[in-house]
C-alpha cells in the first residue's frame, strides 16, 4: 500500500484548513445566531405553525396533521363570560408537537426565555395532555418582553375548553397552511424574505435577525418569479380574492403564471357536494374562448379543506 | 490535415456561439458592474453614454450593449488566438 | 448488471462499474433535462397540464435539480472516479463490487427520493429537499462507498505520487460526506430558525463549491492532458488551484444570503472571500488552455477536447460572475432573479455539464474498447447543448436584468411577469434543445456499446478513424 508517505503535511494542512473553513463559517456564526432573542414575530410564527412544517414523523405525508390552531378568543372558555379584549390563543390539541421554543426554552433568547419559564410555566405543558399558550407582556431586568405563557398551567384552560367555545370563524389552521405552503412548494416562486435593500415600499419590512427563532424551515426561497409574501396579509386581506386566485390565478391576474391550485378544494364543496373539475374546466375554456360572459362560479371550500388552512397562512402573514 | 480549410472556417460556429456566450457572459458581469455604480440615480438619469433609462418592459439600457460589445471581443480574440496557434502548430507539424 | 451483484470481486471485468455509472448518468441526464423542460413549459405557458397536484410546478422544480446533481451530475463523477482514479494509479478500483453495488444503491435510492420529493414529502429547504431518512441513505449508501472505493484505489495505488486529479477526487469524496452531514443537521436535530436557514445554503454553497466544481475540474485535468498527449502546464498552479478551492471556496456560503439578517461580519467576509474564487478559477482555466499549447487544433476537430475546452471558456464567465455578482454592490440588483438561475446553469450545465461530458464519451469507449458509433450525433450532441444552453443563458440573464429593475424601481410585479413572458419561452426553446440533445446521445452510446468499432488493445479512441 502506497498510502499517503508523500502527503503526511498536506494531509494536515488540509484537516486544518477545512477545520479552520468551518470554525469560521460555522462555530462563530452560531454564537451570534444563538444569542438573538425572539422577536413577538418569532413567538407568534413558532406557536402558530408548530414544531415542523417540513417532512417530520408527525406529519410524514405532508398533510397537515397534528398542528396548532390559532383561535381568536371572545369568552373565557372557563367561566363562558365575555373577555375584556379579544386574546389570541394557541392551542395545541392532545399529541401535537410543541414548537423547538417550549421544547428548548434556551433558544427563544434571554428574557423571553426567564419569563416564559418563570412566569408562562411553559416547562410544565405537556405534550399528551395538549396545552394551550398565548403571548403576555413583562418586565424583565426594566425592559417590557414579550414571553409565552402556558393558559394551561396558568389559567387551567384546556385545549378541549377553548375549541369548545371557539366559533369556526373565530379559527386560524395557519399552521397546517404552512404546511400546505412548503408542500406545494409555493415558496419556489414566491419568497418570505423582502430584502434589506430595495424590498421596503412594496413588499414591506424586511424581517429582524429575531424573527424566526424556533421557526423550521424558514423557506425563504431564492428565486423570486412572484411577489414576496412576507407581509401578503397586511395587503390583501380578502378571502373571497384568496380564494379565486389559488382556484384559478388566470380569473383575477390574467397574466399571472401561477399554477391553479384547485386540486386542494378535495372532493366535495363548503355543502358537502361533490365538485365536478372537469365541468368547470369545461366551462372555463368556454369563457376564455369567448363563448361564455362570466367565467363558472368557484366552489367554495369546505371548512376542512386543505385550501382553508393554506388561506389562513395566507393572511396571517402581516 | 494540410488539405483541409483553414482553422477559422472550420470553427465558424464555434467561434460565433462560444465567443459571444464567453464574452456576454463578462460583458454582463462588467455591464452590471458599471450600472450599478453608475445607476443608482433616478429613473430618468441612471448613467451610461447614449443608453436611455433601464425600461424593464422593452430590456433597453446599457447593460445589453456592454454584453454583444464583449461578445463581440471575445470572438475577435477567437479568431486572432486560433489562427496563430493554427499557424504555430502547422510550422512545428 | 445483476448477475455482477454476486459474483466474487475477481469475476466482475474491470471497468464494469464505470460502465454502469456512465449510462445511468446519461439516463439520468435525460430525465432532468426532460424534466426541466417540462417545468420550463410550465412557466411559459401556466395553463399547460394542470390541475393535478403531481404536475404543479412546486411539485416538479426540486425534482429537476435533484436529478441533475445527483442523478447526471454526480454519478458522472463517480463514473469518472471509477475510471480515472485507477487509471492514474496504474491499478485497478480497489472493488468493482463495491462499485457495482454503490451505482445499483445510488439508482434505487434516488428513484425512491425523487419520488418522495414529488409526492411533496420534502424538508422545504433548498437543495437539501430530501426528507432526512433519504439523506442518511444517501450519506451512508451512496456517498461513503463511493469515497472509500476512490480512498482505498489511491492508497493501493502503484505510482509514485499522486496525481492532480486524484488529490482532487480523494478531498471531494471527503468534503462531500462532511458538507452532506453537517448541511443536513438541522433536519436531523431539528435546528431551528436562522441557523436552518443558514445551514441550508451552507449547504448549498459547500455542496456546489467543494463537490460539483471542483470534481469537475479534477476532470479536465485528466482529460486534455490524456487526450492532447501533452503534460499538464504546471503541477504548481495545480497544488494553487486545489488550495484555494479548500480555503476560499470552502467559506463564503453566507454570500447567498446577502439581504437577509445575518450578523453583517458573516455577510462582509463571506463576500471578500466569494470574490477570492476568483483565484482558484483563473488558476484552473489558465492551466488547462496552457496545456493546450500547440493542440488547438484538437478544440475544433476531437468531440472530447472541444467539450472540454468550451466548458473551461464557460468557466470563465461563470467565476466573474460567481466572484462579483454576490458582492453587495452588485447582489442588490440580481439576488433572487433569473440572472442567478441562469448563472446557477451557466455552472451546472454550461461548464461542468461539458466537462462531464468529455469524460463520459472518453471513458466509456476506453474502458468498452468501443470506437464512438457515430461522430454526426456526437457533434449534433454538442451542438444542442451549447446553442440550447446559450439561448437558455442569454434569455435567463435578460429576464433577470428585468426583474432587477422591476425590483428597484418598484414596478408592480405583474408587470414584471408580462415583461418576462417571451424570454421564458426562449427558456423553454433552449431548455427543450438540450434534453433532445441527450436523447441522441443516449441512443449514440447505445449503439457505441453494441456496434462500436473495437479498439486494439493500448490505443487511444481519438486514434481511430471515424467510421460513420
Amino acid at each position: 500500500m502506497a498510502g499517503f508517505r508523500e502527503y503526511k503535511i498536506g494531509s494536515r494542512i488540509f484537516g486544518l484548513a477545512l477545520g479552520g473553513s468551518m470554525t469560521i463559517t460555522l462555530f462563530f456564526p452560531s454564537i451570534n445566531i444563538a444569542s438573538t432573542a425572539s422577536t413577538d414575530v418569532a413567538l407568534a410564527k413558532q406557536l402558530a405553525v408548530g414544531h415542523e412544517t417540513g417532512f417530520n414523523l408527525d406529519d410524514p405525508l405532508l398533510l397537515g396533521k397534528n398542528k396548532p390552531i390559532v383561535v381568536n378568543l371572545k369568552t373565557d372558555p372557563k367561566s363562558g363570560q365575555a373577555l375584556p379584549a379579544e386574546q389570541t390563543v394557541f392551542v395545541y390539541p392532545v399529541g401535537a408537537p410543541f414548537p423547538a421554543g417550549i421544547i428548548h426554552p434556551r433558544i427563544l433568547g434571554t428574557g423571553v426565555e426567564e419569563l416564559s419559564v418563570q412566569q408562562g410555566h411553559i416547562e410544565d405543558a405537556r405534550k399528551d395532555a395538549g396545552a394551550v399558550f398565548a403571548i403576555n407582556k413583562a418586565v424583565y431586568n426594566g425592559k417590557q418582553v414579550s414571553y409565552i405563557d402556558d393558559l394551561t398551567t396558568t389559567k387551567g384552560w384546556t385545549p378541549e375548553d377553548v375549541m369548545r367555545v371557539a366559533k369556526d370563524e373565530d379559527v386560524s389552521h395557519a399552521g397546517a397552511g404552512k404546511t400546505m405552503f412548503v408542500r406545494e412548494g409555493c415558496w419556489w416562486c414566491h419568497t418570505l424574505l423582502p430584502e434589506e435593500t430595495q424590498d421596503w415600499q412594496v413588499f414591506g419590512a424586511p424581517p429582524m435577525q429575531g424573527d424566526f427563532n424556533g421557526e423550521s424551515p424558514t423557506a425563504f426561497g431564492s428565486d423570486r418569479k412572484a411577489p414576496d409574501l412576507l407581509h401578503v396579509g397586511s395587503r390583501n386581506s380578502s378571502r373571497e380574492w384568496m380564494m379565486m386566485h389559488f382556484f384559478n390565478p388566470r380569473l383575477v391576474q390574467p397574466h399571472s403564471i401561477m399554477p391553479r391550485f384547485d386540486y386542494l378544494w378535495g372532493e366535495k364543496d363548503a355543502s358537502g357536494n361533490k365538485i365536478d373539475y372537469a365541468k368547470w374546466r369545461a366551462e372555463y375554456t368556454d369563457y376564455r374562448e369567448g363563448k361564455r360572459v362570466t367565467p363558472p362560479e368557484v366552489p367554495s371550500y369546505a371548512s376542512n379543506s386543505e385550501i382553508r388552512s393554506l388561506i389562513d397562512f395566507m393572511l396571517s402573514l402581516k | 490535415m494540410s488539405t483541409k480549410k483553414p482553422v477559422k472556417l472550420r470553427s465558424f460556429w464555434l467561434i460565433l456561439i462560444g465567443g459571444m456566450l464567453t464574452g456576454m457572459g463578462n460583458g454582463s458581469v462588467f455591464g452590471a458592474t458599471l450600472m450599478c455604480l453608475m445607476g443608482r440615480g433616478n429613473f430618468d438619469n441612471w448613467g451610461g453614454i447614449n443608453a436611455t433609462a433601464y425600461d424593464p418592459h422593452t430590456f433597453t439600457g446599457f447593460i445589453d450593449w456592454a454584453m454583444i460589445v464583449f461578445g463581440i471581443a471575445f470572438c475577435l480574440i477567437m479568431i486572432v488566438a486560433l489562427g496563430r496557434h493554427e499557424k504555430l502548430e502547422q510550422a512545428a507539424a | 448488471m445483476f448477475k455482477y451483484l454476486m459474483a466474487k470481486n475477481e469475476d466482475i471485468p474491470p471497468g464494469a462499474s464505470a460502465v454502469f455509472f456512465g449510462f445511468s448518468a446519461i439516463i439520468w441526464f435525460v430525465i432532468g433535462t426532460g424534466l426541466g423542460s417540462f417545468n420550463a413549459a410550465k412557466l411559459a405557458f401556466p395553463d399547460f397540464v394542470t390541475g393535478d397536484m403531481y404536475f404543479a410546478f412546486g411539485h416538479m422544480r426540486q425534482v429537476h435539480v435533484m436529478a441533475v446533481i445527483f442523478g447526471w451530475i454526480s454519478m458522472a463523477f463517480a463514473m469518472a472516479m471509477m475510471y480515472i482514479t485507477p487509471a492514474l494509479g496504474n491499478n485497478k478500483l480497489w472493488s468493482e463490487k463495491l462499485g457495482i453495488w454503490n451505482c445499483m444503491l445510488w439508482n434505487i435510492g434516488l428513484l425512491v427520493a425523487l419520488t418522495t420529493l414529488w409526492a411533496g414529502i420534502t424538508s422545504g429547504r433548498e437543495y437539501s429537499d430530501f426528507p432526512w431518512p433519504v439523506d442518511l441513505y444517501l450519506a451512508t449508501c451512496v456517498f461513503i462507498p463511493l469515497g472509500v472505493n476512490v480512498w482505498m484505489t489511491i492508497l493501493n495505488r502503484r505510482t509514485q505520487g499522486i496525481y492532480t486529479t486524484n488529490w482532487f477526487f480523494a478531498a471531494a469524496t471527503f468534503m462531500v460526506i462532511i458538507v452532506f452531514l453537517v448541511g443536513n443537521s438541522p433536519e436531523f436535530f431539528h435546528l431551528t430558525g436562522l441557523t436552518e436557514a443558514y445551514l441550508t445554503w451552507w449547504f448549498a454553497h459547500n455542496v456546489l463549491g467543494l463537490w460539483i466544481t471542483p470534481v469537475a475540474a479534477a476532470i479536465a485535468y485528466y482529460t486534455i492532458p490524456k487526450i492532447t498527449g501533452n503534460p499538464l502546464y504546471s503541477h504548481r498552479i495545480g497544488h494553487l488551484h486545489f488550495w484555494s478551492v479548500v480555503v476560499f471556496y470552502s467559506t463564503p456560503a453566507a454570500h447567498h444570503l446577502m439581504s437577509a439578517p445575518l450578523p453583517e461580519w458573516l455577510k462582509s467576509f463571506a463576500s471578500v472571500e466569494g470574490v477570492l474564487i476568483l483565484v482558484p478559477a483563473i488558476a484552473f482555466v489558465s492551466n488547462i488552455m496552457l496545456t493546450m499549447k500547440g493542440k488547438w487544433h484538437m478544440f475544433v476537430e476531437n468531440v472530447e477536447v472541444r467539450f472540454t475546452i468550451t466548458g473551461c471558456l464557460m468557466a470563465i464567465p461563470l467565476n466573474m460572475q460567481g466572484g462579483f455578482q454576490q458582492t453587495r454592490a452588485i447582489n442588490w440588483y440580481i439576488h433572487g432573479t433569473g440572472w442567478i438561475v441562469a448563472h446557477a446553469h451557466l455552472a451546472l450545465l454550461g461548464f461542468s455539464t461539458f466537462l462531464e461530458a468529455a469524460a463520459v464519451y472518453l471513458g466509456l469507449q476506453t474502458l468498452m474498447n468501443r470506437k464512438l458509433y457515430s461522430l454526426k450525433l456526437a457533434n449534433l450532441h454538442f451542438w444542442l447543448l451549447l446553442i440550447g444552453f446559450t439561448t437558455y443563458w442569454v434569455s435567463m440573464t435578460i429576464a433577470g436584468l428585468i426583474q432587477g429593475a422591476g425590483k428597484i424601481y418598484e414596478v408592480p410585479y405583474i408587470d414584471v411577469v408580462i415583461a418576462e413572458h417571451p424570454y421564458m419561452i426562449a427558456r423553454w426553446l433552449g431548455g427543450t434543445l438540450v434534453f433532445f440533445g441527450n436523447t441522441l446521445w443516449l441512443y449514440n452510446m447505445w449503439m457505441t456499446a453494441r456496434k462500436g468499432t473495437v479498439i486494439p488493445q493500448g490505443r487511444m479512441p481519438h486514434e481511430l478513424q471515424y467510421e460513420r
